[in-house]
């Protein structure tokens, strides 16, 4: 069982601009999710995390081993895929991950090429192994992504929203992939999609304005507001006025070009409204409207 | 419009850039600091304004750009290509191009922009230098007139023109590849091609194609300026000739030819680039090398971390080499390399054979620059390249660690450097290959490229990854580092001699064929050993600051390299910087011993010895005047040891007591036989000794004095000794009589010390003391030799005299030498394992001794030795010794050549290699040197000057002209006249730049310029007036009065008179211009009619503007009225040529100074009048001396 334990931990950058303040986590094998909108502070966390940034204060776990102190023993364990990254340019997926096995420290030929063979054929990549990575389409470069990532088995893997930009389908083989990886593996995974991490994760924790709001399984946070959610069409002009008497969450429309508005509300909030089922999306539209309404 | 805001916009970006006010102000201080020092704002020198031009001339701010040309055009890949690199470098394309702007809005607006940007730097240089002007602190006298064109002239034509020119050709290579690196290689190959390109046009009758063709246009520059006096320089301005007009034309009209033709292929799509910095194999293509690469049987026998840095290294190896940008810097060193060494060119008048030293010896320091130049850029691209591709974090958060990342780093820089080196030897094969030379040294190429090249270049490897880790933006790096590296080779003159306070440098290690590398490189591996120590120490500093991960501000990096500083890597830090010190210490003690003390402490220790013996300054003393002696050589030791007696006589009329003996190092006095001795002074150090003999010395006795000399213990950095392991040449070294060398020569020196006032012993000539001493030492005479020299068994050791005996004893060879009649002071020793070329003439054996594979000229030296001897031995009379030999010496004692009695000790690099090139503009130098050289058998041997100024006129400007004669005799009146123009353009090269010279008689031996050159001038011009009869029959007297007799010793004025005896009155006044004074001579034809009279005979009357011109010395001639002698005016021999270029008719008329009107009656049609047609008079500028007539 492996564990990472983040505790007390704050970052402000050199602009002023407090990134992280005074977060503490515990997180343990497999699929834990972070949301929060963007600017929330999930990069500079898993930046941390993955040993290419500083923390001012606080301690980060992994294991027993110190992140901060101990970098060559932590990136030993780790897989991490940045929210954007490059590749040198005209250089095979081939040919990069044996660069990539050298980095990780696999220094047997024969080792190398069979764990190349083995990742290429785990994201799909096998037939296109020969091809610049650079040309790659969006897909083929995050699954190349997590080709490189798995490449010195890692224990603990940090993949930052990696499913944006991807089509449906894209989406869809590459969390695949990331939830056949996660056996036995913390895989901490941001992402500002709320449908992400509800297929996936068995923890999460939404993050806001640099701190953690919310943690918790799925089900655990849903229950929290399980009788609270209330629903009602309305024309479309009644929306301010909605906003400014109810607690709405969201609104969409429906086929009849009304407004289908989720209001949160302790007890029915008026006839109209109609009790529905709860959804991860509406706690996390509600803690969003909590912070937002602290810092207003 | 849309161009315009692209112009705005950009402009905008680069001006709030910091890079961008770095090179403003770096640009800036330049100006200032070369404009400061030119008016020596140090103070240092004391100049008077007469001696320098003006720091502000025309032509100096043209050369102070032409200095920092190299940096300048480094900002065009920066600035100009940095504009459009932007888009592609951010992807910005992608959406610029989505907008409705066509092609030409967008080139145009980010040409203009990038021209704009590097405009404003290389004004701010002009501006500085005007700053450095009006400094407070210049020196007033070194500063002209201000004006604003003075600037603004070379602004346009130069600076903006090349920037345009090869920003244009740099633009279009960043457009099409995407890519800025190309475009710093794309300067570094302007700067090979136009290396290439001087090299190829070297020489004067290649001057006008190379002022058409220099890619900067510097030599249209030069070429304006040519010949300018200070005073020139100070008041015109540089033109701007239709050669400088022309050339700029031409480079902007090609690069605008390449710049159309790249705009036709630029498009404003997403499309790969066809030109690239990094392989860019098609996709398909891509097929697994790497099943190769990873399996390099090499890598398996290192230890792992090793091993992954050397993998990692092959990957990025493998990236770069298969580039194009590389594939294209690698042909074009190459084809480089072929050209220098094809055309083999060192200077115009020799060719050189395709030797294997000749071949390393060429390329070394230009293309080692190159190489540097690419390091320092790939070093840059190699430290920023994960980040600029966005991989970083991927590699950043791997285990691989900061060390093993380095060290491919390291070893990528070195591949590529070993690719480009490997240059040197694949041209240099490739030569000797085409030119049929088969006589290959590989091992010789390989240890030179691979062992000595490659190490000072890996050092900077060191340094350029310290740099570019250290600073984040790589270009100014790169920039940085290019000047440092220029900078170190102008260090010398800032006062840093010692090559331990400069960085990677270290005495360059010369190969000889005879000697090998000798010495020099245990010297050149200590000093390279001591900066890779540094080359360490700059490693593990950039191991601490090596970038990984976020860091936002310089605390932050420090606190990482302070984290970083593990106990293992702070002891290799000391451990490494103890090293480097203690290294440091021990080669500045033992390599430069001779600096240990102070020179304040040598100065006040001979100011202490004069005051002690000064008195017997003109203390009579017995003259040397026979020496035995016996030295033996060990090459393999590189040792040596001799003894022998020097042979006193008094030649006084009084008994002498008290003697001065100087010892030179080495030396020592053993005992004076017969005698005992009272030391009345003794200086160790010093060394010399003040001796009273108990018995004096009466007149016509001889005092015999032991000696005994001893190799200087040789160490192992340094060298001490005079023999080498083959070819050795020294001169014997043995006590000396007489007043030693110790007064001080400073006048405020000697005044500091309450030292009389020295007088200039010199001046004088006409004194009668002025001949007691030949120049070549005091209180010696001709000498009788006898002198025995043994050797190890495989080497011949030959001195002056004659070759009396020769046998062999204990595996050693010794040989004997006696001379049959006394000979002049000076004894070459030299001794190496030669073949031998012999001849004879008449009675006189000839011998070449020289290295077994030194083959090429001996027949061309032996044929000169023979003309020079038939042509002396009916001139002057017969050569009166029986043997005469040439004897080669290793190139580590330098390239020249120098006359002793009988023996001439030549260089291997002085004739022994050198081409005979009969094409037009070329003369055998082998055979004019030889020849030089032989004739001091007579002029400085026979004719043995006396220690006074004047003396090196009759040496080697009587050497010149004797060679001159044999020159003409074996290869006719062409040659001499090429010699004759070749020896006029260096004299008035080196007159033009000074505001004094010294008459021919008075010629102080620093002034070659005038006992050479002027000399072989004025003796030429002299022979054609008087005719070679009566010139010959003076230098007979002269000969004959003085030869093999002694004292006194004859001085240039014996010569005058010898000269006046045979000179009719109405010539005596070139006497006066030719050696009394320094006069040149100045004629024009002005204007010109043309009647034909009535016997079919042509009457043209010219009008020639003719005048004289004389600089000031401080030694003058006294007494002599220039009007009495009509010394105003001159014979001027007039030609007249017919069309097909014959001389039809010669005339001689006297012209006065200013305009004169000659009437020139002619038989036949002519159409070229030439005033001084056969160069006899001493003119620089002939050119106006002609008249074509139509």
């Amino acid at each position: 069982m492996n564990s990472l334990s983040i505790k007390n931990f704050s970052k402000q950058y050199p602009n002023g601009v407090k990134a992280l303040s005074n977060i503490s986590l515990e997180i343990s094998d497999g699929m834990f999710g972070l949301l929060g909108p963007n600017g929330a502070g999930k990069s500079t966390l898993m930046r941390t995390i993955a040993t290419l940034q500083r923390p001012d204060s606080g301690s980060l776990f992994f294991n027993g081993i110190n992140i901060h102190s101990e970098h060559t023993k932590l990136r030993r364990l780790l897989g991490y895929l940045p929210q954007e990254f490059g590749v040198y340019p005209n250089e095979s997926a081939e040919r990069l991950l044996n660069y990539f096995g050298i980095l990780k420290g696999i220094s047997s030929v024969k080792e190398r090429r069979s764990k190349i063979q083995e990742v290429l054929e785990l994201t799909n990549l096998f037939d296109v192994r020969k091809n610049a990575v650079s040309d790659y389409s969006g897909g083929m470069r995050q699954r190349f992504g997590i080709a490189q990532l798995l490449l010195n088995d890692p224990k603990l893997i940090i993949v930052d929203e990696p499913t944006a930009g991807l089509d449906p389908a894209e989406r869809r083989r590459f969390l695949n992939l990331l939830r056949e990886i996660s056996q036995d593996t913390v895989v901490i995974f941001s992402t500002h999609l709320v449908e992400d991490v509800t297929e996936l994760c068995q923890n999460l924790a939404m993050i806001n304005k640099g701190m953690v709001l919310m943690e918790g399984t799925p089900t655990n946070i849903v229950q929290n507001i399980e009788t609270n959610i209330w629903t009602c069409d309305i024309a479309t002009d009644k929306l301010s006025e909605y906003k400014t008497k109810y607690s709405v969450l969201s609104s969409s429309f429906t086929p009849q070009q009304k407004l289908r508005v989720r209001v949160f509300s302790r007890s029915q909030p008026s006839p109209e409204f109609t009790l529905s089922t709860a959804s991860l999306e509406d706690a996390y539209f509600l803690i969003l409207q909590i912070t937002e309404a602290e810092h207003a | 419009m849309l161009s315009y805001k692209i112009f705005r916009y950009e402009l905008q970006h680069w001006l709030k850039q910091p890079v961008f006010s770095v090179f403003l102000g770096l640009f800036f201080c330049a100006g200032i600091g070369i404009m400061a020092l030119s008016a020596d704002i140090l103070g240092e020198q004391s100049i008077s304004q007469n001696s320098r031009p003006f720091a502000n001339a025309s032509s100096n701010i043209f050369s102070y750009f032409f200095d920092v040309q190299l940096f300048s055009l480094f900002l065009v890949p920066l600035f100009l290509c940095g504009t459009i690199y932007r888009d592609f470098q951010t992807n910005g394309y992608l959406v610029l191009y989505s907008y409705p702007i066509n092609k030409a809005q967008y080139i145009s607006g980010k040409f203009a922009s990038g021209f704009l940007l590097i405009f404003i730097i290389q004004a701010f240089f002009y501006t500085g230098l005007f700053v450095g002007s009006i400094l407070p602190g210049v020196n007033e006298g070194l500063i002209g007139d201000h004006s604003f064109s003075i600037y603004l002239v070379p602004f346009l034509s130069i600076t903006l023109v090349n920037s345009f020119w090869i920003g244009v050709l740099t633009f279009s290579v960043v457009s099409l590849s995407r890519n800025i690196h190309a475009a710093f290689v794309t300067v570094i190959l302007v700067f090979v091609l136009r290396r290439a390109i001087l090299f190829i046009l070297a020489g004067p009758d290649n001057l006008s194609t190379l002022t058409l063709l220099d890619p900067f246009g510097e030599f249209a520059v030069l070429n304006a300026t040519a010949g300018w006096t200070i005073s020139e320089v100070n008041t015109q301005f540089v033109p701007l000739t239709n050669d400088l007009v022309l050339n700029r034309l031409l480079w902007s009209g090609i690069s605008v030819c390449i710049g159309t033709f790249a705009y036709t292929l630029f498009n404003l799509t997403h499309k790969q680039s066809f030109l690239s910095f990094v392989s860019n194999r098609k996709s398909e293509n891509l097929s697994s090398d790497f099943q190769n690469a990873s399996s390099f049987s090499l890598s398996t026998f290192l230890p792992v971390g090793i091993r992954n840095s050397w993998e990692l290294s092959s990957f990025q190896f493998s990236a770069i080499i298969k580039s194009r940008t590389f594939i294209v810097l690698m042909l074009v060193s190459l084809l480089f390399m072929f050209l220098l060494l094809g055309q083999v060119n060192p200077e115009y008048t020799t060719r050189i054979y395709p030797l294997t030293q000749v071949m390393l010896l060429l390329p070394s320091l230009f293309f080692s620059f190159i190489v540097m130049i690419v390091t320092f850029l790939y070093a840059g691209f190699l430290v920023n390249k994960d980040i600029q591709t966005g991989m970083d974090a991927l590699i950043d958060s791997t285990q691989v660690s900061n060390l093993t990342l380095l060290i491919s780093k390291f070893l990528t820089l070195l591949k590529l450097q070993a690719v480009l080196l490997t240059m040197i030897i694949l041209g240099g094969v490739s030569v000797q290959l085409w030119k049929g030379f088969t006589q290959f040294e590989l091992s010789l190429y390989v240890f030179h490229v691979y062992g000595v090249l490659f190490i000072g270049q890996a050092i900077w490897a060191a340094m350029a990854l310290f740099v570019q880790t250290i600073l984040r933006n790589q270009y100014l790096g790169f920039f940085l580092l290019v000047v440092f590296a220029f900078g170190l080779s102008g260090i010398e003159s800032i006062g840093i001699e010692k090559d331990i306070y400069a960085f990677n440098e270290a005495p360059i290690p010369q190969y000889s064929d005879l000697s090998g590398y000798g010495a020099s490189l245990r010297s050149f591996f200590a000093h390279k050993f001591y900066w890779a120590i540094f080359g360490g120490i700059l490693l593990i500093g950039t191991l601490l600051f090596t970038r990984r991960g976020q860091i936002f501000t310089l605390k932050e990096r420090l606190l990482i390299a302070k984290e970083r500083s593990s106990q293992k890597a702070v002891m290799a830090l000391v451990l490494l910087c103890i090293l480097f010190v203690g290294t440091g210490f021990s080669i500045s003690t033992i390599i430069y011993p001779h600096n240990n003390e102070p020179a304040l402490i040598t100065e006040q220790r001979k100011a202490e010895a004069e005051k002690l013996i000064g008195h017997l300054k003109n203390l009579p003393q017995p003259r040397l005047k026979a020496l035995k002696m016996n030295m033996n050589i060990f090459p393999s030791q590189r040792s040596y040891t001799s003894s022998g007696t020097l042979y006193f006589v008094n030649d006084e009329t009084v008994p002498l007591d008290t003697l001065l003996f100087s010892c030179p190092n080495d030396v020592s006095l053993t005992g004076i036989i017969d005698q005992r001795v009272d030391k009345i002074a003794v200086d160790s150090i010093l060394r010399f000794e003040v001796l009273k003999l108990s018995t004096p010395l009466q007149p016509a006795d001889t005092l015999k004095v032991n000696f005994s000399a001893e190799n200087h213990p040789e160490n192992w950095f340094s060298e001490n000794s005079k023999v080498i392991n083959n070819g050795t040449f020294f001169l014997a070294d043995f006590p000396s009589i007489g007043y030693p060398d110790i007064e001080l020569k400073n006048p405020s020196t000697r005044s500091k010390y309450d030292l009389p006032e020295l007088e200039d012993g010199k001046i004088n000539l006409r004194d009668s003391a002025a001949g007691i001493n030949s120049y070549v030492g005091h209180h010696i005479d001709l000498l009788d030799l006898d002198i025995t020299v043994g050797t190890s068994v495989n080497q011949i050791a030959i001195t002056p005299g004659n070759l009396v005996a020769e046998w062999r004893e204990d595996n050693r060879a010794y040989f004997k030498f006696e001379s049959t009649n006394p000979i002049r002071n000076g004894i070459s020793v030299q001794s190496g394992r030669f073949d031998v070329f012999e001849d004879s003439l008449n009675v006189i054996s000839l011998q070449i001794y020289h290295h077994p594979t030194h083959t090429f000229n001996l027949e061309r030296m032996m044929s000169a030795m023979k003309a020079t001897l038939g042509y002396t031995d009916s001139t002057f009379g017969g050569y009166p010794f029986k043997e005469l030999r040439i004897v080669e010496f290793s190139k580590t004692y330098g390239s020249f050549a120098q006359s002793f009695t009988q023996t001439i000790p030549f260089s291997e690099f002085a004739g022994f290699f050198s081409k005979q090139d009969t094409s037009e503009n070329r003369f055998d130098d082998v055979f004019r040197l030889t020849a030089h050289e032989l004739s001091h058998q007579w002029w400085g041997h026979q004719i043995i000057p006396a220690d006074a100024l004047g003396s090196r006129f009759l040496t080697e400007g009587f050497a010149e002209f004797t060679a001159l004669q044999i020159l003409e005799q074996g290869y006719g009146p062409e040659k001499k006249k090429l010699y004759l123009d070749t020896i006029s353009n260096r004299y008035f090269n080196q007159r033009n730049r000074t505001n004094e010279e010294s008459p021919l008689i008075f010629v102080t031996p620093n002034e070659a310029h005038i006992s050479y050159a002027r000399g072989l001038l004025a003796l030429n011009s002299m022979y054609q007036h008087l005719g070679s009869k009566q010139f010959e029959q003076v230098l007979r007297n002269f000969i004959e009065s003085f030869a093999s007799k002694a004292p006194p010793y004859p001085t240039s004025l014996d010569f005058i008179s010898h000269l006046k005896s045979q000179t009719p009155d109405s010539l005596t006044y070139l006497i006066y211009d030719l050696f009394e004074t320094s006069t040149v001579y100045k004629n024009e034809i002005v204007d010109y009619s043309m009647q034909s009279t009535e016997s079919s005979e042509f009457e043209i009357e010219l009008t020639v503007s003719s005048s004289k011109e004389r600089k000031e010395s401080k030694y003058q001639i006294q007494g002599f009225d220039e009007k009495l002698s009509g010394a105003s005016g001159f014979y001027l021999q007039i030609g007249a040529f017919d069309s097909e270029d014959k001389l039809i008719q010669l005339e001689s008329v006297y012209v006065g100074e200013g305009q004169n009107s000659i009437i020139f009656t002619i038989g036949e049609k002519t159409s070229k009048i030439v005033l001084d047609p056969k160069h006899i008079l001493i003119e620089q500028n002939i050119s106006d001396n002609t008249l074509i007539i139509e």
